[in-house]
């Protein structure tokens, strides 16, 4: 069912921000409008639907800024090894080393969190991903913990894209990767990162000054190396998969 | 229908030229705002939609399984007809042997396989066989996935699930006795004395042993990760107290498997134990030996005493493990030996002697001889002489011309 | 599935869009994901190939109390941090408090940098004489015991 009241809810906001869209667009929006109320009438739904609701899961009261700066969220990269892509999310250079905009990075990760706690309560498969082996561990204990999958590991081409050949069987593909770090070392990139968006599988990744972040569908600007700030992305996306979870249960018992 | 989509497609046109003219003043409202066109888009096949919630209540078998399954299905039919095949041709066998169809059994069918269908090929697995099917095809992996296509373990995408959720256990032991070591000293508790591994007696699991515990190939840089890891862990303070972990990868080095293979000695009329090693064998000979004990320190070969080798390196030979265990005038020996040389046959005797006297000495004693050598069979054969040149190596003379 | 492989043409929400209004997926078989991100698309478009974002001069992070704290920092003070401990105020703080304080009551420019750096040093001996020791512990042991004084005389 599509949530109509989300979009009109888009629509306005679209209109709001632009005349430009208004005037070559008009018709379709009327023809929408006209539409509207015809389709909530059409499916009362007896749960009220999460796509409708703005944060279903709550993941907005999972963590504040401050929680961010205190794991170094905010610590960046050296100037030198700046994406370009990359300069929206920054709030400067302190003496060299660059700095993210903890409020942007709040904004994308609770986007980010919000699309996994939905991935997890429609029974997803979600995937870690982490080539750092400092955080290898941790990610991979945290994938157990909320019974998804890691793979922090050399990644041998054609998992993804060749993926029943290599595990001798269909084989269905996870429904969300969520990268820890978006980089094999500092000179390339994950292949993962490349291969999912050729599989048609969303990502998250957590994007440093130095990553590329066009392809990774939810990117979160912040910092990928340091333990503590893994160990907090670790934590925040563990509850909003187990929020999912649980949700997912209340759904499956209703329905027995 | 198509006129429709038609329509919503030219009408996607403008947006996305709108679209570009923002990005090029990337400021962030800006590109927050663009990518609200992806709402309204293509709103009459978003109106087909089922809702997902209707969908997940189907609860259709996944794709993956759904083929697990077919494969699986057509794996136990052709199972049935190789079955089904094989026992229809035993029957065939059985006749044509003139023998009962109901009571062949597979020791039969082999007899008559190897008379029907005499072959002089020297490798046994290429001469014809008729062997159950279940034997004959591999046994299929189970599924790796439950229903809904999820698979059952966490590292499954790495490949190699079993092996890496080992490294992943040594990485989660190491942290663990790292905890329980600053515990200890925090509390300024003294080790515990007696808690020691000792590895000594036991060696890693070899690459094809680990393989055959994983079920999973592994290459050599993995196995070497695998012995850092390990090692890692086991050269740790208290290791010992993960000792059933370690221990799970390591192979005794000891010759337990004596104990349980020693054969008890029997006794003859007047009392005395023997014990007879048949198939004796070195270089062409052949033979068996005969140890009676207790006795004088007689020695029989083929009728004669030691006498019966000219040479004094084969007598050395045939004394050699009844000098070692000390036993050279407490048993009596008697052998029976043919063909070969004196070599050969001095060192048949030695070894059926070694490997008979093992019922008469104790465990320290057959540590030794194993360290010795006395228990190990010497393979060597007489190597073939090549073409074109004299002996085995040996070349002809080499001249400039 | 149909779907092109080009992960550079489009976003992935695109390209399943496209199968979907052309009939080439069923909308039943849609994947898991898409109505998600339909209802909560990411704040940029996750295309490859966008649009460069404008080059702007990134921001120099700076403060008005660098320059006192350059001066201190050059020479030698406040310059190692427990980073073990990170809640509590670095000496680098400290040492600025301090300065503030003192240029407040009147103490001549020159004069300044010595005068804070001493009256810190004074109140982190007295601080570290307030702290209860562990007399148990292994380093107060060894300092007890140890002459720091005469280390060097033999």
């Amino acid at each position: 069912m599509f949530s109509s009241a989300n979009l009109l809810l888009i629509l306005g906001n679209s209109i709001k921000n632009s005349g430009l869209y208004l005037r070559t667009n008009s018709t379709v929006a009327q023809t929408v409008t006209q539409k509207e109320p015809e389709n909530t009438q059409e499916t009362v739904p007896k749960r009220n639907n999460p796509l409708k609701h703005p944060d279903y899961f709550r993941v907005h009261n999972l963590f504040t800024v401050k929680d961010l700066f205190d794991a170094r969220v905010h610590f960046g990269h050296k100037e030198g090894s700046l994406d370009e892509y990359m300069t929206p999310y920054l709030y400067g250079s302190r003496l060299g080393h660059l700095i993210f905009d903890l409020d942007i990075t709040a904004d994308y990760l609770r986007k980010a969190l919000n699309f996994t706690a939905h991935i997890a309560y429609r029974g997803g498969i979600i995937c870690f991903f982490n080539r750092n082996a400092l955080n290898a561990h941790l990610v991979e204990k945290t994938a157990q913990e909320c019974g998804e999958y890691a793979h922090t590991r050399f990644w041998r081409g054609g998992i993804f894209t060749n993926a029943d050949h290599q595990f001798g069987a269909i084989t269905r593909l996870p429904d969300l990767c969520i990268f820890l770090n978006t980089q094999n070392n500092i000179l390339s990139q994950h292949t993962a990162v490349r291969d999912s968006a050729k599989m048609l599988i969303p990502t998250i990744g957590i994007v440093d000054t130095n990553c590329n972040p066009n392809l990774v569908t939810y990117p979160v600007p912040g910092n990928d190396d340091t333990p503590c700030a893994i160990e907090l992305y670790c934590k925040l996306f563990k509850a909003a998969i187990l929020r999912g979870k649980e949700e997912r249960m209340k759904l499956l018992q209703e329905s027995e | 229908m198509s006129h429709v989509i038609k329509t919503s497609l030219k009408q996607i046109t403008p947006i996305t030229r709108y679209f570009y003219s923002c990005g090029k003043n990337p400021n962030l409202h800006n590109i927050r705002f663009y990518s609200n066109k992806v709402t309204t888009a293509h709103d009459d096949i978003y109106k087909n939609f089922t809702d997902w919630e209707t969908l997940n209540k189907k609860k259709k078998i996944s794709k993956p399984m759904r083929a697990y399954l077919e494969r699986a299905k057509e794996h136990d039919e052709f199972m049935k007809k190789q079955q089904f095949e094989y026992n229809i041709g035993k029957r065939h066998l059985a006749n044509m042997m003139g023998e009962d169809p109901e009571t062949f059994t597979q020791k039969d069918v082999d007899r008559a396989i190897e008379y029907l269908f005499p072959s002089g090929i020297y490798d046994p697995a290429a001469r014809p066989l008729m062997k159950p099917p279940e034997e004959v095809f591999p046994a299929r992996k189970a599924a790796e996935f439950d229903e809904a296509g999820r698979p059952h373990h966490f590292l499954f995408y790495t490949g190699k699930p079993n092996f890496f959720k080992l490294l992943y256990d040594a990485a989660e032991n190491i942290q663990l006795l790292q905890q329980f070591e600053d515990k200890v000293i925090r509390k300024k508790a003294t080790p515990d004395p007696n808690g020691k591994l000792d590895l000594n007696a036991t060696l890693w699991l070899t690459k094809d042993q680990l393989e055959q515990l994983l079920v999973e190939k592994l290459n050599d840089l993995e196995y070497d990760n695998f012995k850092l890891v390990m090692e890692r862990l086991a050269s740790l303070p208290y290791s010992y107290r993960i000792k059933d972990f370690i221990e799970k990868y390591r192979k005794s080095l000891s010759s337990q498997k004596f104990a349980l293979e020693i054969p008890k000695p029997s006794y003859d009329d007047q009392g005395r134990a023997f014990v007879t090693t048949y198939e004796c064998l070195r270089k062409k000979a052949r033979g068996n030996v005969t140890i009676h004990s207790p006795g004088t320190g007689l020695i029989t070969i083929n009728g004669k005493d030691l006498t019966y080798f000219e040479d004094t390196q084969s007598r050395e030979q045939v004394i050699f493990p009844l000098i070692f265990t000390g036993l050279e005038h407490k048993v009596d020996v008697e052998c029976n030996i043919e063909g070969g040389g004196p070599s050969g046959q001095a060192g048949a005797i030695r070894w059926g002697i070694a490997w008979g006297l093992r019922s008469f000495v104790d465990k320290s004693m057959l540590e030794a001889m194993q360290v010795a050598g006395l228990l190990t069979r010497d393979h060597r054969r007489r190597e073939r002489k090549k073409p074109g040149q004299p002996g085995a190596r040996k070349k002809p003379t080499w001249k400039r011309r | 599935m149909a779907t092109s492989r080009l992960e550079r043409i489009g976003t992935i929400f695109t390209r399943v869009e496209g199968l979907l209004t052309r009939g080439a997926m069923k909308p039943d078989d849609r994947p898991l994901w898409f109505d998600v991100y339909r209802a909560f698309p990411p704040n940029e478009e996750p295309r490859f190939a966008r649009p460069k974002p404008e080059v702007k001069k990134i921001r120099q992070i700076l403060y008005k109390e660098d320059a006192i704290r350059s001066k201190f920092h050059s020479e030698g003070h406040g310059l190692g941090i427990n980073m073990l401990n990170p809640s509590g105020e670095t000496q680098t703080k400290r040492l600025l408090q301090q300065y503030e304080k003192l240029k407040s009551e009147g103490v001549p420019e020159n004069e300044l940098i010595e005068k804070s750096v001493a009256a810190v040093s004074v109140e982190r001996q007295l601080a570290s004489k307030t702290i209860p020791k562990n007399p148990d512990s292994v380093t107060a042991q060894v300092l007890g015991s140890a002459d720091i004084k005469n280390i060097f005389k033999e």
